[in-house]
């Protein structure tokens, strides 16, 4: 079985459903299932929504995924050559803030930092590199959050 | 994506099934607030068959509760699961919105 496989597409909303699909079947032909399976669809979908909504601005251009299972760990780059931007750097909103006064929006990127188990950003060949990291865990299940 | 509605004298009850995702929100939202349209009484979400939902999702539901809000109506929560409990909880919306286990605990709230 391949330890890398990657996927460009146009950046596009259309297509976050084949993005999705193609690292779903890699993460899950690679033991993984359930809950994190789950949270590495929900990571990857606000990686893409943010590149397909702000890379390019008004322009065509397009996105990749590189898929990368070694010792247990799956990382998942997700790529654009849009203007350069470090979704990690923008202010998380106050979660627990009242609604009206919170801003609609900037959910996606506090849902990545908490739902995986590393996350990294680096400006590469005028690439944006946005690197998602998930460890297989072996046994039981567990929420990665405390039940409220 | 699916909405149905079910009546019930207390409350709209709308059991939503399936993805929530960023493709799947604005039908989402559209079907909802057509529910809600001319009812005057307050919004259950049955979640019980809802398997995935993103930040597109959760920006929906603020749309759906800011909309209601003036007319004095509420949106609650029941039958949260998997991705779904964990999105809620790490967004905070576990605690801006009302979150039962059942239906029967929902309904006997309002």
């Amino acid at each position: 079985m391949k330890k890398v496989s990657s996927i460009e597409l146009p950046a596009r909303l259309d297509q976050l459903h084949p993005f999705m699909d193609f690292a779903v079947l890699f993460a899950s032909e690679r033991g993984f299932a359930g809950r994190i399976l789950q949270n590495i669809e929900l990571c990857l979908e606000e990686a893409l929504v943010n590149i397909f909504s702000y890379a390019y601005e008004n322009t065509a251009g397009r996105a990749g995924i590189e898929c990368l299972f070694e010792d247990g760990v799956l990382t998942i780059k997700v790529t654009d050559s849009g203007v350069p931007f470090d979704p990690l750097a923008v202010h998380s909103p106050d979660v627990h803030a009242n609604m009206a006064a919170n801003r609609i929006g900037g959910y996606g990127i506090v849902l990545i930092k908490k739902l995986t188990d590393d996350v990294r950003y680096t400006r590469e060949n005028d690439k944006n590199i946005l690197a998602l990291v998930f460890v297989k865990h072996d046994g039981p299940e567990k929420s990665p959050v405390s039940s409220s | 994506m699916e909405v149905i509605k079910t009546n019930d004298t207390r409350a709209v009850v709308a059991a939503v099934k399936g993805r929530v995702d960023t493709v799947t929100a604005p039908e989402f939202e559209k079907k909802i607030s057509e529910i809600m349209d001319g009812e005057n009484m307050p919004l259950v979400l049955d979640c019980c068959g809802l398997e995935y939902i993103s930040s597109a999702g959760l920006r929906s539901i603020l749309v759906i509760s800011k909309a209601l809000k003036p007319k004095g109506l509420a949106v609650c929560f029941f039958g949260l699961r998997g991705n779904v409990k964990d999105v809620f909880s790490i967004s905070g919306f576990g605690s801006i919105f009302k979150i039962f286990e059942t239906a029967e605990d929902a309904l006997k709230s309002i």
